[in-house]
């Protein structure tokens, strides 16, 4: 390709880029400039940039909001949740890609079919179940509850990770007399890496935002999670968009964080050393 | 010593699976169980419920909005591989690291930060009739394309398709980045010594080497559009207008907590899993292509 | 920084966490859950809103509870309003394992019916001074009748009114002290008002509700009381021709372009507040108490420039829906339930709820010297006359008042015409009929 033509092309593809960054930027920005204004500011220019900016629902939302009180409780509900999928997860998946048993395939479809029951129908049985395990109002519970949520969709990524990891490697410690969680400690999981960082981003992300199940299994003041603080922002009539948005933009933070420092590690995968 | 081996496998897969099985069932199956129960009975979802037989499934059958809500989802599937598409595409540009490329991997997952109650709020305030979209429309010369876009049946539901789009990108790139990562470099070297680019490359190259994370994450997104819309419905349009964005899942929430029609619920609820299991059951055996198990 | 290092904080963490007690954590701020301590769980959706004077004004009523109950360890919960009946049902179906409610929230109206398996009748609590006292006992008791057991004690007047901004009626060289009065006048009044350049109506259609404001403001044109009764129970239609005039009315303001641009998509809270707030509309259904209501408006717009008038043509407003108090029918101490919501209801904070949150209490013993505001007093006189009516939807069943909002917004869209429409509400309501007979 002759070479004003291949800087054309990274070009428009960089625009293309650019362009989608855009849209993605725009709305986040759009949310702060909402917070920063007062309630009668938002009434007379509520799309442009704040004339006016005010830090006033930053802090009403952090009082009402009672976010320093329930950023802790989302933190360990959260933390636990991640971790104890990554446990739980990381075992399936290990089984149902690594070792040949009889009814895997079942025991496969078994569990990738429990992401295909719709969290409406199972509410209210599940609360009462809940209930019966003396579980409500416990953080444990809600943990539980969200490590049973993940976990279709933790095995079946993990196990596809696995799966197209080369089955030489595995047999090959076998063959050194590692047993099976040694193989999965040792060699499965360093592999996984990138697919262990991506399952505890999505995990801490959907984890930390759920709200319905919170707001059912932690009744009592001191246990409730942030989305929960930030949902009753909203009033029966009236919702105060820029009380709101600095909710929202606040229990976005620990998420955006996360991902930051996290990210780059995604990438850089293990090179073929391994495989030859 | 294949004895061993065998054994060894068993005892292993029933300890490794032991954990994720006692929690699905206890938390996620025995609720069905007892979901589906109900959907035999005419149930408020407090206090007595009362046997009723088929009749809910039968008027399910001859339900409009149902059937309405079906169609909805149908389309909703059909632009899956959109939704996949543009995330494979964009991970693969920043995999071959363009320019920025460290930037953009930061953006694009930012949407998906957000929860999806912010996410169709801020997108239902953008695209009001007199919101900044409508208003580019028209500074840009366009006028005539600038519709109240939620708010007009026949616009409303591929708007809710591009900012679902908008909200989970983003994650389709982290997984497809996490894939191409596990993908051995002298793959991609050999490629390009070869000469292999664009489309070609996608198809012979990248395809085959993602394979199972394009089904996995192509079965997810079926499965999500089935079973994890309903905040950004809830949020944007409410299933309107009229019935225009309804979806079963929709349908299921207004049965079951605001109709208190709980029987009627569970019967949709039975009705959406057998049809998001068939669908994805077909999807994975397409995509398998009867391949190893 | 390195994930390993945090990767190994995270069980930590988890450890930490998890077996710190869950219950209140010092000993100071609460008794612990003896047998000896009593508990009084209080749920509502307004508490914890802090945009509204109802969040304070609850506030005040706890401390005085407090004061009055120095033993009692009173636990409000506040409770997301969307998520709210979702909620309550999880805890009717746990029946009152570990720390349900004593004290439910309950919208006036259907909604205390679909819930009153779980509430306690309060025919042997309520006092027959308060029951004189307190408007609206027919959307809480047993058969939609006064007369019947209640299930909740009405705590708010809510209903719907027409407000109008003088300064846009001027403008569009109407007369700012004579509102229309029949329908005709008022569809000539809008003419005028969209040929001015200002929208003649600000609704918000986005959730539906609008169209159901307004059929319930409206169906005093075309249906009698006894007409209203016959519909709810199914002697009457909905495809009737009665019914069908008042659908032609609605219709009939979207066909002539009344409303603003967009209206489709506008939620009704807060943005259609917000349209006639701005001065681009002339007129406005609003309710009576907590926003979209006299003092919102006037705040913003002055008190002088709103006028408040009954929809044109009709000779009452609709009431109802306000929120109200039940106890839980699991509750271990209905009397010290019932104190409370006696103390809610009482002539003082029945004056307090007026002075904080600008709404009618539903205990007319309140103080209406209090009321300065114009429209206000002329809304308080509506009421106080008995110049009301219940709204048409508030004992139509949920599934068929939401079958009627959809086909309203299909109506509005050209997506379906009238007669299709009713018959489509019509066997909604057959089938709700048919199914829920217990």
């Amino acid at each position: 390709m002759a070479a004003p033509m291949r800087v054309a092309k990274r070009l428009a593809l960089f625009l293309a880029l650019a362009g989608v960054s855009a849209t993605t930027i725009y709305p986040l920005v759009f949310m702060a400039f909402t917070a920063l204004k007062g309630k009668r500011e938002y009434l007379i220019n509520r799309y442009s940039y704040p004339h006016d900016p005010t830090l006033e629902n930053f802090a009403s939302a952090w009082t009402y909001g009672k976010v320093g009180q329930y950023v802790g409780n989302s933190l360990v509900v959260v933390t636990g949740g991640v971790v104890l999928s990554w446990i739980v997860c990381c075992l399936a998946a290990y089984a149902l890609s690594q070792l040949r048993f009889r009814g895997r395939r079942a025991a496969f479809l078994g569990i990738i079919g429990t992401m295909m029951i719709a969290p409406q129908v199972i509410i209210i049985p599940l609360y009462a179940m809940l209930g019966r395990l003396s579980l409500l109002n416990h953080r444990s519970g809600l943990i539980l509850v969200y490590v049973a949520f993940a976990i279709p969709f933790g095995t079946y990524l993990l196990a596809s990770f696995f799966r197209s990891v080369p089955t030489e490697l595995g047999e090959a410690a076998r063959v050194d007399g590692a047993s099976h969680p040694q193989v999965l400690w040792r060699v499965m999981v360093p592999i996984a890496r990138p697919a262990l960082l991506t399952l505890g981003i999505f995990n801490f992300l959907w984890m930390w935002n759920e709200l319905l199940l919170s707001l059912l299994i932690l009744q009592d003041d001191s246990v409730r999670t942030l989305m929960v603080g930030v949902a009753n922002l909203r009033g029966q009539y009236t919702t105060n968009i820029p009380l709101m948005s600095a909710g929202l933009f606040l229990s976005a933070v620990p998420v955006l964080v996360v991902f930051f420092v996290f990210q780059s590690h995604l990438q850089k995968g293990m090179t073929m050393g391994a495989v030859k | 010593m294949i004895r061993a081996e065998r054994r060894a496998a068993h005892v292993y897969a029933f300890l490794f699976l032991a954990p994720a099985v006692l929690l699905l069932l206890t938390l996620r199956v025995f609720p069905a169980v007892d979901a589906i129960r109900h959907a035999f009975t005419e149930w408020s979802g407090v206090g007595e419920a009362r046997y009723v037989g088929f009749a809910n499934f039968a008027k399910l059958v001859e339900d409009p909005v149902f059937w309405g809500a079906v169609r909805n989802n149908v389309l909703l599937v059909l632009c899956v591989p959109l939704w996949l598409l543009v995330s494979l595409v964009l991970a693969l540009l920043i995999h071959q690291e363009v320019p920025g490329w460290r930037f953009f991997r930061a953006t694009f997952f930012l949407p998906s930060v957000l929860s999806p109650v912010i996410v169709g709020t801020l997108f239902s305030a953008i695209l009001r009739r007199d919101g900044p979209v409508n208003k580019g429309i028209d500074a840009l010369g366009m006028g005539a394309l600038s519709h109240d876009w939620l708010g007009e049946p026949g616009t409303a539901l591929p708007t809710l398709v591009l900012v679902i789009l908008w909200g989970i990108f983003g994650l389709g790139v982290i997984v497809f980045l996490a894939g191409l990562a596990a993908v051995p470099l002298e793959v991609f070297e050999a490629a390009r010594i070869d000469g292999a680019t664009g489309w070609r490359y996608l198809r012979h190259i990248v395809v085959p080497s993602l394979r199972h994370v394009i089904e996995f994450w192509a079965v997810n997104l079926v499965v999500w559009s089935f079973t994890s819309l309903f905040a950004f419905i809830y949020v944007m349009t409410g299933g309107g207008p009229g019935y225009s964005t309804m979806l079963v899942e929709y349908q299921l929430y207004l049965q079951a907590f605001q109709f208190d029609n709980m029987g009627y619920a569970c019967a949709l609820g039975s009705a959406l899993f057998l049809m998001v299991f068939g669908v994805a059951l077909l999807q994975i055996r397409l995509m398998a292509g009867g391949e190893e198990d | 920084m390195r994930p390993k290092a945090i990767l190994s904080l995270l069980p930590v963490l988890l450890l930490v966490g998890c077996s710190r007690p869950q219950g209140p954590a010092t000993p100071a701020s609460a008794p612990a859950q003896t047998a000896t301590a009593t508990t009084l769980t209080v749920w509502d959706w307004l508490s914890a809103d802090p945009s509204q004077g109802v969040g304070h004004w609850l506030t005040e009523v706890d401390e005085q509870f407090g004061q009055a109950h120095p033993g009692v360890n009173l636990k409000h919960v506040a409770q997301s309003h969307t998520e709210y009946y979702e909620i309550l049902k999880a805890a009717e179906a746990a029946a009152g394992q570990q720390g349900g409610p004593d004290v439910v929230m309950i919208h006036q109206g259907s909604r205390v019916m679909d819930h009153r398996q779980s509430l306690l009748p309060l025919d042997k609590y309520v006092p027959p001074e308060l029951k004189k006292k307190i408007v609206g006992w027919e959307l809480t008791s047993e058969g939609f009748s006064a007369e019947g057991t209640p299930y909740a004690v009405p705590v708010a007047v809510q209903g719907l009114a027409w407000y109008y901004n003088r300064q846009v009626l001027a403008q569009a060289g109407l007369d700012p002290g004579k509102p229309p009065s029949t329908w005709d006048e008022f569809l000539s009044a809008c003419g005028k008002v969209k040929a001015a350049g200002y929208a003649p109506i600000a609704a918000g259609e986005k959730e539906g509700d609008w169209a159901d404001w307004f059929v319930n403001s409206a169906y005093f044109l075309d249906l009698s009381d006894a007409d209203r009764v016959a519909l709810q129970s199914g002697a009457m239609s909905w495809t009737d021709p009665k019914v069908e005039s008042v659908l032609r009315r609605f219709a009939g303001l979207g066909e002539r372009g009344f409303f603003q641009e967009g209206f489709m998509s506008t939620p009704l809270f807060p943005d259609t507040g917000e349209v006639f707030m701005r001065g681009e509309a002339a007129f406005i259904l609003g309710l009576l108490s907590d926003v979209a209501h006299w003092k919102e408006f006037s705040e913003i717009l002055g008190p002088e420039n709103v006028g408040v008038m009954m929809c044109p043509g009709a000779d009452r407003l609709p009431v109802g829906g306000g929120f109200a108090y039940g106890i839980a029918s699991w509750s271990p101490n209905p009397d010290l339930a019932f104190e409370y919501i006696s103390l809610i209801v009482s002539d003082e904070n029945a004056n307090a709820f007026l002075a904080q949150a600008g709404s009618f209490p539903a205990n007319q013993d309140y103080d209406a010297g209090q009321i300065k505001n114009p429209t206000a007093k002329q809304i308080a006189g509506w009421v106080a006359e008995g110049k009301t009516g219940q709204p048409l939807t508030a004992q139509v069943p949920t599934e068929v008042v939401e079958a009627l909002k959809r086909e309203c917004q299909r109506i509005l869209t050209g997506q379906t015409d009238i007669p299709a429409a009713l018959a489509a509400i019509d066997a909604v309501a057959k089938a709700a009929r048919e199914g829920g007979a217990e």
